[in-house]
């Protein structure tokens, strides 16, 4: 009925030539896609601890590489040393070998953390649509960002971490997650003190071909357990599936789109923080 | 030049070849010749053979049976990418991509631009040409992709010259057009349009739906507010956005994060369907019916019943060369069930198309005759003369960058969405300039046209044939008199070889050979 009213509309014409438009029922429609999951709730539990075991993208780490990468050139070859000469835009080979093209940038400023207070969110950001590549071949691909920003309190004792990865990143050469492409927008909070240590992981991300959207909020009180938020997968059918952890336990059903309970899924979050552990060792 | 394309038009023709029984008071139609020319020009690019054309001559019948001959040859598949590109627009110069992010030279940047341009246009008409459901064209889990494309991007191409299928390996949901890169590097979003110019080109484009015109009324109220409370809110601004945003949400896979990348804009993000929800507050959906996202898009629209009368509409515009308009609607109805009927197979509807008179009209005072587009007197002059106008890689009536693809009337695909439908000053002196480059070719030996030049005996004979091949209609004593003359007097005083150029110059920017 939905496509009857949608339907395009009859003309005075239409009613004296005597023609009907036909219902939807009668339409050479398409079978509705109806992929079967290929996760059973084992296998989404095996399948994302496995790539969780294996580190967790992070902005800052993602920030040491841009450099990392910049400091293989040579003086005139990328030509700066936070971000590609422009006139090398085209492209250029440095001494070292290493290849250097696109455009990037490096820059920091500094805004309001918040309303309530009169903290100050100091950041860094890579910004860049470039490609380099080492004298083996292996790529460093950016469109995007990595930013990083501290928020310090009295004395620069750091109060906050926050970070966040925008766009598409791969290096190859990584013996990390980045050897892949990490792709998304993701942002990412460490903040508290003490034993009150927490991480926020809002966004979507994509690592070692694992698509997921979070909203989880890890805390060190829980052992690094999700105290609250979603963390939706995407399964290898295409279909979103979403974990929802009860509170400091690390378990919680896995519900399909359909709201279906697949079962309960148990995931430690622990490598999570290990990625974050500079940053979690600045607070007080 | 104008007296001359107002002669051409015919002041009477014969009886329709097939009866619609719609109008009343039926428009002169064409020659049966003439309006093979018509087709094989509609359907091949090329002019119908004079074995063709004397076939038809005695037995008009006979073209709907040519019609469906010329649906079954190779070169059907090469035009219908040309009629599509002026619908999608996807043909255009310059995309955000250049070839240095390929690390290929700048000169390439033609072929460059036309790949990606045609990737989505040949997806459609391999549907059609393979006589496949239109619905294919939104559902396929494949692609067409030429070496270059096979080379740049994440796809798993069949081996094979030039176009071939293709599957992308980056993980996107299988929805043939819709999830070609070629059709969102053209449709690009940003910010803060977030999809949505994307999903107001499907409904265009699939739908004959057009957001853009829509009436718009804006609120009363003078408060202001931020734009995206607006749209999710204010009644005035619901009436597009409440279905625009969630057809929207369903291309966030395509959603780039910063714009001119290449890793950004080459692959499907799919961790970013995610992100409909967060940047425009709402789920996927299609016009009220919750779906799951892409995957689910073309199945949507394959319930939708605008989906075959745009099929049908469009189709009809495409063939017959003008907008629909309200007197068509009766019998584009009943072609539209009966397209519905067959399956949604196309063949069968352009057969029906072809068949009616709104085709088969002759040019007159209330109808315009049709010029030739860019890659139709392309395509000709290359049929008969071997003659391919390129510089420096371009071929310079497909492109702006450097050729004249809109000064001889075509689309771009961004400036000019419409193609020229009278002739004018620069469609003029291509033509002139085409037709005296061509007609050297040929006197070279090139195309069918050069290879026919080394049997003339009698000239007077080589110019009625070649008046009735090129043309489709039969010279005129006094035509072939003035003709002849011209000949005889060149040959004499400069030879044959000028004499002939001299014809087929003349002949070949003759408004009759370029209007069909």
């Amino acid at each position: 009925m939905i496509w009857l009213l949608a339907c395009v509309g009859g003309t005075p014409d239409d009613s004296q030539s005597n023609v009907q438009l036909q219902d939807s029922a009668s339409l050479p429609s398409l079978e509705r896609p109806d992929a079967e999951l290929a996760w059973a709730a084992t296998d989404a539990e095996q399948a994302v601890q496995g790539i969780l075991n294996q580190g967790f993208p992070s902005p800052w780490v993602g920030m040491d590489l841009y450099f990392y990468a910049l400091g293989q050139g040579d003086a005139s070859c990328p030509g700066m040393a936070a971000q590609i000469a422009p006139h090398n835009l085209q492209g250029c080979q440095a001494d070292t070998g290493w290849y250097y093209s696109g455009m990037s940038r490096f820059g920091g400023e500094m805004r309001p953390w918040d309303q309530d207070t009169t903290l100050i969110l100091e950041t860094e950001q890579a910004f860049g649509d470039f490609s380099f590549r080492d004298p083996t071949g292996q790529s460093f691909e950016c469109g995007g960002h990595q930013e990083t920003g501290v928020v310090l309190g009295e004395a620069k004792v750091p109060l906050a971490f926050v970070g966040e990865h925008k766009g598409s990143y791969l290096w190859q050469g990584h013996e990390g997650v980045y050897r892949e492409n990490v792709s998304g927008q993701l942002q990412v909070q460490v903040d508290g003190s003490g034993s009150e240590r927490r991480i926020q992981l809002s966004g979507a991300l994509e690592y070692l071909a694992q698509s997921m959207h979070s909203t989880l909020s890890l805390s060190e009180a829980c052992g690094w357990a999700p105290e609250s938020g979603t963390l939706q997968l995407r399964e290898p059918s295409g279909a979103w599936l979403t974990w929802t952890p009860q509170e400091c336990t690390g378990c919680g059903p896995l519900l399909d789109e359909q709201e279906q309970d697949l079962g309960q899924v148990c995931l430690d979050l622990g490598p999570v923080a290990a990625s974050f552990q500079k940053q979690l060792d600045q607070l007080p | 030049m104008m007296w001359l394309w107002l002669a051409c038009t015919s002041p009477e023709g014969p009886s329709p070849l097939v009866d619609s029984g719609t109008a009343p008071e039926l428009p002169p139609l064409l020659e049966a010749p003439r309006l093979l020319r018509r087709v094989s020009l509609d359907l091949r690019g090329t002019l119908p053979s004079v074995e063709d054309l004397d076939a038809v001559e005695q037995d008009p019948s006979l073209v709907l049976d040519y019609s469906a001959e010329y649906m079954a040859d190779p070169r059907f598949e090469e035009r219908l990418v040309e009629l599509l590109a002026e619908r999608w627009w996807t043909r255009v110069d310059t995309f955000d991509i250049t070839p240095n992010d390929y690390g290929l030279d700048p000169i390439d940047n033609f072929v460059f631009a036309q790949s990606i341009g045609e990737e989505p246009l040949r997806l459609m008409a391999n549907v059609i040409a393979e006589d496949m459901p239109w619905t294919t064209a939104v559902s396929a889990d494949w692609t067409r992709a030429n070496p270059l494309l096979g080379s740049m991007w994440p796809l798993d191409r069949d081996e094979g010259e030039g176009w071939q299928t293709a599957r992308y390996t980056d993980g996107r949901p299988a929805a043939g057009v819709l999830a070609t890169n070629g059709l969102w590097w053209r449709y690009t979003t940003t910010d803060s349009n977030m999809n949505r110019s994307r999903a107001a080109a499907i409904s265009r484009l699939l739908l004959c739906a057009d957001y853009l015109g829509r009436p718009i009324s804006f609120s009363e109220n003078q408060e202001v507010v931020e734009v995206e409370d607006a749209v999710r809110n204010d009644p005035y601004c619901l009436a597009c956005h409440a279905t625009i945003d969630p057809l929207a949400a369903n291309l966030f896979g395509f959603w780039w994060l910063t714009l001119y990348s290449r890793v950004e804009e080459e692959s499907y993000h799919a961790e970013r369907e995610s992100l409909a929800q967060d940047y425009l507050g709402v789920d996927p959906g299609y016009f009220g019916t919750p779906i799951s996202g892409l995957e689910e898009l073309g199945w949507a629209m394959s319930e939708d019943p605008r989906f075959y009368s745009c099929a049908v509409e469009s189709s009809a515009e495409l063939l017959w060369r003008r907008p629909v308009v309200m007197e068509d609607r009766p019998g584009l109805e009943a072609m539209r069930q009966e397209f519905v009927g067959q399956g949604a197979h196309m063949q069968p509807l352009y057969q029906d198309l072809i068949a009616s008179p709104e085709y088969q009209v002759a040019p007159s005072e209330t109808v315009l005759v049709r010029m030739l587009s860019p890659s139709q007197l392309e395509s000709v002059l290359v049929q008969l003369t071997d003659f391919e106008w390129t510089q420096e890689g371009y071929a310079q009536l497909q492109n702006d960058k450097k050729g004249y693809r809109v000064l001889a009337g075509g689309v771009d695909g961004y400036a000019v969405t419409q193609a020229q439908t009278l002739p004018g000053l620069t469609w003029a002196l291509v033509a002139e300039r085409s037709a005296q480059t061509a007609a050297s070719s040929a006197v070279a030996g090139g195309g069918i046209l050069g290879q026919e030049l080394g049997s003339v005996r009698s000239p007077r004979d080589w110019i009625a044939t070649l008046i009735w091949q090129l043309n489709a209609e039969r010279a005129s004593d006094s035509e072939l008199d003035a003709l002849e003359q011209a000949y005889e007097e060149l040959a004499q005083s400069q030879g044959e070889a000028a004499a002939q150029e001299l014809i087929l110059s003349v002949l070949l920017r003759d408004p009759r050979f370029l209007s069909y």
